[in-house]
């Protein structure tokens, strides 16, 4: 675990919950874009981090610290998120030019906004198509950089199968992007 | 080698893991070999394309950014949960509440049946017990007079009432 983490969590154990309060404030961020990339929208995101936070002060005292704080945290965000499998199957996650607060644009012309903000839609509509443990696989991985031991730490499963699960990830994400992808035409093959 | 085989599919595998950060998470034997293959095979550059822009796309795009307030109901969400859990359990609280009542109860009960059980308190026998009745009832009520006699013996002799109500007031 994290040095600062462990600091923190010992710190609680020993009841400074200011400690708790450091925990919340240096993991929401991730924890809710977790969660937000899961569940497609802001309400559900907020509710899930919430429960992240109130399960993990209520487990704090018996976290053994084998994994990380982070790990940790996430493996819960994403137990509830696969939790509530039938509001990810039903989420329409591709309201988002609306419901998502973008970043400052970059000041291309008007209509490289657009065609970007297209891209995107497409990009998340084809996320959000994938079942919910390929979901959790592409966010974690792709998203979220982690390597696959953690994945499958916080998946409750083994390396290979996160692979597998990405590899079929990969092949639905290729069948839905397929407009934004190159294709190799019959004169590019090789000899 | 441009067909999809069991062998392009185990390659295609490798490929999606080149998409790690670090890119060692592929054993190098293994990763040269699929590289080799790569070069090779049409279908599996094509993959290799594609999912090397996939995950492009993914990552570019960028991360939700809650709203202002969002910390701030969290935090004060966050914290309205979990206080009881520092604070004793309502439950307890209820219990030593009815302990509390139960046992002040109980006090009340002893000191009123102490004080029933007592006997009565002896009067002194020079008070005058017909004083507070005046001559006139007395003369028309003569068993007035013997019940106030009676009333105020029984004061010290608590007895009496029988006879009291063996001679039959007002009969």
């Amino acid at each position: 675990m994290e040095t600062e983490d462990r600091a923190l969590v010992h710190a609680f154990r020993h009841g400074e919950h200011s400690a708790f309060t450091a925990i919340v404030i240096k993991h929401r961020q991730t924890v809710y874009q977790v969660a937000r990339r899961m569940m497609g929208n802001h309400e559900d995101a907020c509710d899930v981090t919430q429960e992240v936070f109130i399960r993990a002060f209520r487990g704090l005292r018996a976290f053994e610290g084998n994994a990380s704080l982070r790990t940790w945290l996430y493996r819960i965000a994403v137990n509830l998120c696969l939790d509530q499998r039938g509001k990810l199957g039903r989420a329409p996650l591709l309201a988002l030019e609306e419901d998502w607060d973008w970043p400052a644009p970059p000041r291309e012309a008007p209509g490289e906004v657009v065609e970007q903000r297209e891209t995107r839609r497409e990009i998340t509509g084809a996320i959000a198509s994938l079942p919910p443990r390929q979901r959790a696989a592409v966010v974690l991985r792709l998203f979220h950089d982690l390597p696959y031991a953690e994945i499958a730490s916080i998946m409750g499963c083994t390396e290979g199968t996160v692979k597998a699960t990405m590899f079929a990830a990969f092949g639905k994400l290729r069948t839905r992007l397929r407009g934004l992808l190159p294709t190799r035409r019959a004169g590019d093959q090789r000899s | 080698m441009s067909d999809e085989t069991n062998g392009c599919e185990a390659i295609q595998e490798t490929v999606v893991e080149w998409l790690s950060r670090p890119m060692t998470a592929v054993a190098a034997p293994l990763s040269a070999a699929a590289a080799a293959h790569v070069l090779v095979c049409d279908s599996c550059r094509e993959f290799a394309e594609q999912a090397a822009m996939i995950a492009t796309l993914v990552r570019t795009d960028p991360s939700p950014v809650p709203p202002a307030r969002t910390w701030d109901d969290l935090g004060a969400a966050v914290e309205r949960a979990v206080r009881p859990a520092a604070a004793p359990p309502r439950r307890r609280i209820v219990v030593r509440s009815l302990v509390f009542t139960a046992a002040a109860a109980a006090v009340t009960i002893a000191l009123v049946s102490s004080d029933v059980r007592r006997a009565p308190i002896a009067t002194s026998a020079t008070s005058d017990p017909v004083g507070a009745v005046s001559a006139g009832v007395r003369e028309l009520m003569p068993q007035v007079s013997a019940t106030l006699v009676d009333y105020s013996e029984g004061m010290r002799d608590d007895t009496t009432f029988d006879r009291v109500f063996d001679r039959g007031i007002g009969r």
